[in-house]
């Protein structure tokens, strides 16, 4: 089956005073027709700028040295400005992390719908309203109460679920979503995971999650991508990644997380910290806290590989690695 | 049984919201009573804007509440004569989330952990104070110290900041440290790191420690077999035995609570069961519902609810506020 959307060798370079930083560096994935995926690795690793460059949107001085990004078919990178217009938001939208805490304050949201609608060609008003209702009521707020309000009347959690609505507001194919919860409450938090879940029952579309907490991923992720200093270093299904990790950082990253349940003693933090990504290691990034790293992960730059059932994962040794 | 280090006695805070005058009041913190042992870890859980930085704040003298009593080693620390204070302040240090806001940008590490020093005499010139600092960063996993003494805060990672601003907490060798959320600015996989060298040095010197958190995992990750508080709209809803109550919480509100927390476990975090609430809103907290705060959202709430403020009375072994305890079912989060 032909992915939705593939990204192959990406690379994104940020041309700053003390050098140039590699946001992305080299970085593959592929996303499937309705599967949700989660990108999932500590701040810095390039998750937003992966995601950004997905929508050819990579804010300056940032730039896409290298890489071939296919949507359903197109070369995303060789759109024109026009066709790039209506990919964004029609094709793929993004859900931009805090978002919730930067719409339009002197907008009613009936009216950022509309805008929305009719940014991208959609006109009739009585349409855009039927179907931003309907939206609405998939992330369970009431359009009569909600429609009419200001931002700044609703709770954290209910613009969100708002941002949300208006994101699938043209239908899109796949929806990005950064750090979809992270400024809300437990609860909140809970209850707007439970409601991506059910839209993705319903519309059947692909969503990308970017977080870095690995309980999240496990609520709803079908599949996991592991970055690590903008490289993808591991993909697998949910369970394949969370009950037989490959990757020696993702087994870091499983056992460096906390939880209700399990053994305290299983816990350890990963050593050492993240690389600079202006000069970072020889060899394989992770090599400087790495337990399985030999001589040749300090010189050789492990790249993604298929090891069966669909699995990729970046590391010379992964043979020896066990969680 | 060791004796209290810091004890509050029915502490209330009330805050003049906005500036206006005759601005409304706002109470952040409500009758809470809680008491730390010496040598003691106690998480302090609930979510942002709760009342847990300001309850914290009151623990080390930096805010003084509206009413009830602040005591130190059984001394009320608003009656205390200059120098009682002065070595109590000294004695309960706090640490925030924001370790580049806690460190003067344009002095080095050392210039910043040789201050407090000098300041409270415990070395008496500039060569032993090199030679503390450099002690300290050793404690603190930072080596070698040569690597770092020279170096402006801006250089270092955010973990090694937040080591650095243990340091500084710890040079003056306090008995209690108030930790508000030490590591929610700190990658992930650098977490534990920071909490394992704060149980080192409660294991080693016996600082007592309140960690203050929104976060039950790392909250368990820390305590291990100690206490935790847990805080809701200003008010302290349950307490006790870290391991009991998250076992079997009995509060309406933590029980919600555990029941929404994700678990980094696929199968189960797809088969636990949400408590259905009432609402799912979280109140504005500068303009909190009357009696027991969670009552608007609460599945079992009645009239004596909205009427009347629950404090905490013993129940199964742990301390909980609410006034219909005895009547909660159990809530088997599996
Ligand atoms: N506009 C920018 N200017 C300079 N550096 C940037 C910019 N955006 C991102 N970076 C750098 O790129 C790296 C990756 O960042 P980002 O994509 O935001 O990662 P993540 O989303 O995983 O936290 C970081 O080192 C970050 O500082
Ligand atoms: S390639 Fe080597 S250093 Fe890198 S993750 Fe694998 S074993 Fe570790
Ligand atoms: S006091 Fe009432 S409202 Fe509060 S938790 Fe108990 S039952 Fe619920
Ligand atoms: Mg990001």
């Amino acid at each position: 089956m032909k992915p939705l959307l593939s990204v192959r060798d990406l690379t994104v370079e940020f041309e700053l005073t003390r050098g140039i930083l590699k946001a992305v560096n080299g970085a593959s994935l592929e996303v499937h027709k309705g599967e949700v995926m989660a990108l999932v690795g500590e701040s810095g690793s390039g998750k937003t700028t992966f995601a950004f460059s997905i929508l050819n949107l990579v804010p300056p001085p940032g730039r896409i040295t290298s890489g071939k990004i296919i949507f359903d078919g197109r070369d995303v990178l060789s759109l024109s400005e026009e066709e790039l217009r209506k990919y964004r938001w029609k094709e793929v939208a993004m859900v931009f992390q805090a978002a919730q805490n930067a719409m339009n304050p002197v907008m009613r949201i009936a009216d950022q719908m509309l805008d929305t609608a009719q940014a991208h060609g959609k006109t009739s008003r009585g349409e855009v309203l039927e179907r931003a209702s309907e939206l609405l009521r998939m992330v369970h707020l009431e359009p009569s109460q909600v429609l009419h309000a200001y931002p700044h009347e609703l709770s954290g959690g209910m613009r969100q679920r708002v941002i949300i609505a208006l994101s699938l507001l043209l239908d899109p194919k796949m929806l990005i979503l950064d750090e979809p919860t992270t400024a809300l409450d437990v609860v909140t938090q809970a209850y707007i995971l439970d409601i991506l879940a059910e839209i993705r029952q319903k519309l059947g579309l692909a969503m990308l999650l970017l977080t870095h907490d690995m309980s999240i991923v496990a609520k709803v992720a079908d599949r996991v991508a592991v970055m690590y200093a903008g490289k993808v270093v591991e993909v697998g299904n949910i369970e394949e990644i969370f009950y037989d990790a490959k990757h020696p950082y993702t087994v870091g990253l499983i056992k460096a997380a906390p939880s209700l349940i399990g053994d305290i003693a299983d816990k350890r933090p990963i050593p050492g910290s993240p690389p600079d990504l202006i000069n970072p290691p020889p060899g394989c990034p992770f090599h400087p806290r790495c337990d399985y790293a030999t001589d040749r992960c300090r010189e050789e730059v492990p790249v993604l590989t298929p090891i069966g059932d669909g699995r990729v994962v970046a590391c010379h040794n992964w043979q020896q690695v066990h969680l | 049984m060791a004796e209290s280090i810091i004890e509050l006695k029915e502490v209330n805070m009330t805050f003049k919201r906005g500036w206006l005058l005759r601005g409304a009041q706002v109470q952040a913190v409500v009758k809470a009573s809680l008491d730390i042992k010496e040598g003691e870890i106690l998480a302090l859980v609930g979510e942002s804007g709760c009342g847990k930085t300001t309850l914290g704040k009151i623990m080390v003298g930096l805010l003084k509440p509206t009413s009830g009593q602040v005591l130190y080693r059984g001394k009320d620390i608003w009656n205390m004569n200059r120098s009682e204070f002065k070595e109590y302040r000294r004695n309960a240090q706090i640490i925030h989330q924001d370790s580049y806001a806690a460190l003067n940008p344009v002095r080095t590490i050392y210039q910043s952990l040789s201050a407090p020093l000098l300041h409270y005499r415990l070395v008496k010139n500039r060569r032993e104070a090199r030679d503390k600092v450099a002690e300290l960063l050793q404690l603190m996993g930072l080596t070698p110290p040569e690597d770092f003494l020279d170096k402006y805060p801006h250089q270092l990672s955010g973990g090694q900041r937040q080591r650095v601003v243990l340091a500084r907490a710890v040079s003056l060798r306090p008995k209690f440290i108030v930790a508000d959320e030490p590591v929610s600015m700190i990658d992930v996989s650098l977490r534990l790191s920071i909490l394992d060298l704060m149980r080192r040095l409660n294991e080693e010197f016996g600082i007592a420690f309140l960690y203050i958190t929104h976060d039950l995992a790392t909250a368990r990750y820390f305590v291990k077999e100690g206490r935790i508080a847990v805080m809701y709209l200003g008010q302290l809803v349950e307490t006790g035995n870290l391991g009991q109550v998250i076992g079997k919480p009995r509060h309406p509100y933590l029980q919600a609570l555990l029941s929404a927390v994700p678990v980094p476990d696929p199968r189960k975090a797809r088969t636990k069961r949400p408590l259905p609430l009432r609402s799912l809103e979280f109140p504005d907290p500068t303009n909190p519902p009357s009696g027991c705060r969670f009552h608007p959202r609460c599945p079992y709430a009645e009239d004596i609810c909205a009427k009347e403020v629950p404090v905490l009375r013993p129940l199964d072994g742990r301390m909980i506020a609410c006034h219909l305890a005895e009547r909660i079912p159990e809530w088997h989060l599996w």
